[in-house]
């Protein structure tokens, strides 16, 4: 008979198979479709540059939506500072509009892939977005 | 539906991306233009080549038909996640931190101009985020875009999910007949809380955790299977989703029997043959010239030939092991060498993690951190349920079949799962950041996921196995018991 028993291994696999399964199941309401609802309406409340800045503890919302709202889809924006945290963001907030690097791009150019370089400068310093006459 | 047609089904969608991926890779490589036209094209005639050239028939039905709340509850659970993972993709854009500067950028990009020949990618001014990170994801989402928008192209996520899912189950029940154990499988992938989790990482944060789980169960179920063709897909595949892929396809190649290792070998080869010049044009280097394709052919020259000498009579079983010492040596001496050539590129990719070795010497001290932290986060309840609990019980059980010589044939997916694991605990030596606590935090729970479904694979036929030994025994006792 002792042939025919199952080793004690497979009962320890299927009673963890079992509460793995109950786990995800239970977690189910919540953490999948509850918490993804909340996230989906909060962000269509917000609208996706406030929440995704929000989320992210980062700073910068009216700075990226004054340029958003002053510069046509197709500019150039120049950007100073190091590129992360906010401005890490900026380049899909601002989408489609192109973020260039200040150094990388001539002061008195005014045109840069047949689009219009934006007359202000985005700096991030500090953590903080703000804008500069170039 | 039978699973031998579902299978057929599944594995003609799989190679129709791949062919997709291998179309769209060739024409950004010779500077042109993805068509809109090449993905339908590239999916539906795999499809249809993967049905019509189907020849094997199901396994015979293997174990008691499977209970009906079985059935029921696996496919309400993926059901239920499913709708939910759409509504996530679809009701917004990317909300994820990689999935927002990262992958979707690079998306949308590609979408209003499928070539590398724009501004975003060709000038050296534009900023944005890892510019010589692989672009299957957003090649992909950019061919549905085309057809569908962009929104309704976030259908994408879920059924990478599904995929995952099916992968998985179907691949157990091809394996062993046993259609239980199929649906098992499939549940305990579709609850496992990572990817369906709102989290960076999920199935529809936008990042590329998901698609490499994807092509990681694929080669793992090619290798179960024995499906040369599958395997020198996803490995063919695999660089062009994430950088960790390139690593995993080592392996795959390593690690493969002997029987498959061409056709890994075969992928890996124009993967990268095609990938290397592509990254260096997106990290805004200098052409390549003619140097680099040469150099690839002649390394994987160099690597088939060590494999076939190392699989020869000469060192019989131990030929894998050996296989893999070797690889292993010539590929940490390879990185010394290159360590100059490494340390002057423009890549945060290559100069950040492999052209400073040095940094090894300065995190030994942590190592402890990263194997404790790695530990924590695979046992994480709310990451991974018990996916990890179960593949230790599981890897233990295998290597004690394999001491009795009754192995469950499942060697060769152990030793790949081990040199991922151990490629993500060297990912944290070599890894540029400073503050182990914090790139632990931030990164331990992606890299484990991708091991997921592999790590699922293995168990369910180490289960099987185990099952399958004891049937025989009772059988065998019956028998005698009748004599």
């Amino acid at each position: 008979m002792e042939a025919t028993t199952r080793p004690r291994w497979m009962l320890w696999v299927g009673v963890a198979v079992v509460a793995h399964c109950v786990l995800g199941i239970s977690r189910i309401p919540h953490a999948v479709i509850g918490k993804r609802w909340r996230e989906v309406a909060e962000f269509q409340d917000e609208g996706g540059v406030a929440w995704r800045l929000r989320v992210a503890n980062l700073e910068g919302v009216d700075v990226i939506e004054e340029l958003r709202r002053t510069t046509p889809p197709d500019a150039v924006i120049v950007t100073r500072g190091a590129f992360k945290g906010v401005l890490e963001y900026a380049p899909r907030l601002l989408w489609p509009r192109l973020c260039c690097s200040e150094t990388l791009t001539p002061a008195d150019e005014i045109r840069r892939h047949d689009r219009p370089i934006a007359p202000v400068i985005l700096v991030s310093e500090g953590g903080l977005l703000r804008l500069e006459q170039r | 539906m039978r699973a031998a047609w579902a299978w057929s089904l599944l594995r003609g969608l799989l190679l129709g991306g791949a062919v997709y991926a291998l179309v769209a890779h060739l024409l950004l490589y010779a500077g042109a233009s993805v068509s809109r036209l090449w993905l339908p094209l590239c999916v539906a005639a795999s499809m249809a080549l993967g049905l019509l050239a189907r020849r094997r028939r199901d396994l015979d039905p293997v174990g008691a038909p499977p209970p009906r709340w079985l059935l029921w509850s696996t496919m309400g659970v993926v059901v239920f996640v499913a709708v939910a993972l759409a509504y996530g993709s679809v009701a917004t854009s990317d909300r994820a931190w990689d999935g927002v500067v990262a992958w979707g950028l690079k998306a949308a990009a590609l979408t209003a101009d499928p070539t590398l020949d724009q501004p975003y990618f060709a000038d050296i001014a534009v900023r944005h985020h890892s510019p010589d990170y692989p672009l299957l994801q957003p090649l992909l989402l950019a061919g549905l875009a085309q057809w569908l928008g962009e929104q309704p192209a976030r259908l994408l996520f879920p059924l990478l999910w599904l995929l995952f899912v099916a992968t998985g189950g179907l691949a157990m029940v091809r394996r062993s007949g046993d259609r239980t154990l199929g649906y098992v499988l499939a549940l305990c992938l579709a609850t496992t809380p990572f990817f369906v989790n709102t989290s960076g990482g999920g199935a529809d944060s936008g990042y590329a955790e998901m698609m490499l789980a994807l092509a990681l169960i694929v080669a793992a179920a090619a290798l179960l299977l024995g499906d040369a063709v599958l395997l020198g897909a996803m490995a063919m595949v695999l660089p062009w989703i994430k950088p960790e892929g390139t690593a995993a396809l080592l392996a795959c190649f390593v690690m493969a029997p002997r029987r498959l290792w061409f056709g890994a070998l075969l992928g890996g080869l124009l993967a990268m043959v095609l990938w290397l010049p592509l990254q260096l044009q997106l990290g805004y280097q200098p052409a390549p010239g003619p140097w680099l394709p040469i150099a690839t052919l002649s390394a994987f020259g160099l690597a088939a030939g060590c494999r076939a000498l190392l699989d020869g009579r000469r060192f019989g079983v131990r030929g894998r092991s050996w296989s893999v010492l070797t690889m292993a040596m010539a590929g940490a001496l390879a990185l010394v060498v290159a360590q100059p050539v490494l340390a002057a590129q423009n890549s945060p990719l290559l100069a950040q993690y492999l052209g400073d070795l040095a940094r090894i010497g300065e995190k030994l001290g942590e190592v402890p951190a990263i194997v404790w932290g790695l530990v924590d986060h695979a046992l994480r309840p709310n990451r991974f349920g018990l996916t990890f609990v179960v593949l230790g019980i599981a890897a233990i059980a295998a290597w004690r079949q394999h001491r009795r010589g009754r192995g469950a044939g499942v060697g060769a997916l152990l030793l790949w799962l081990g040199f991922g694991l151990g490629a993500v605990f060297v990912a944290f030596l070599l890894s540029p950041e400073a503050d182990v606590q914090h790139h632990l935090r931030s990164s331990a729970s992606r890299l484990l996921s991708h091991w997921v479904g592999v790590a699922w694979l293995i168990s369910g036929a180490v289960w099987f196995r185990a099952r399958s030994l004891t049937a025989a025994s009772a059988s065998r006792g019956l028998d005698s018991g009748s004599d």
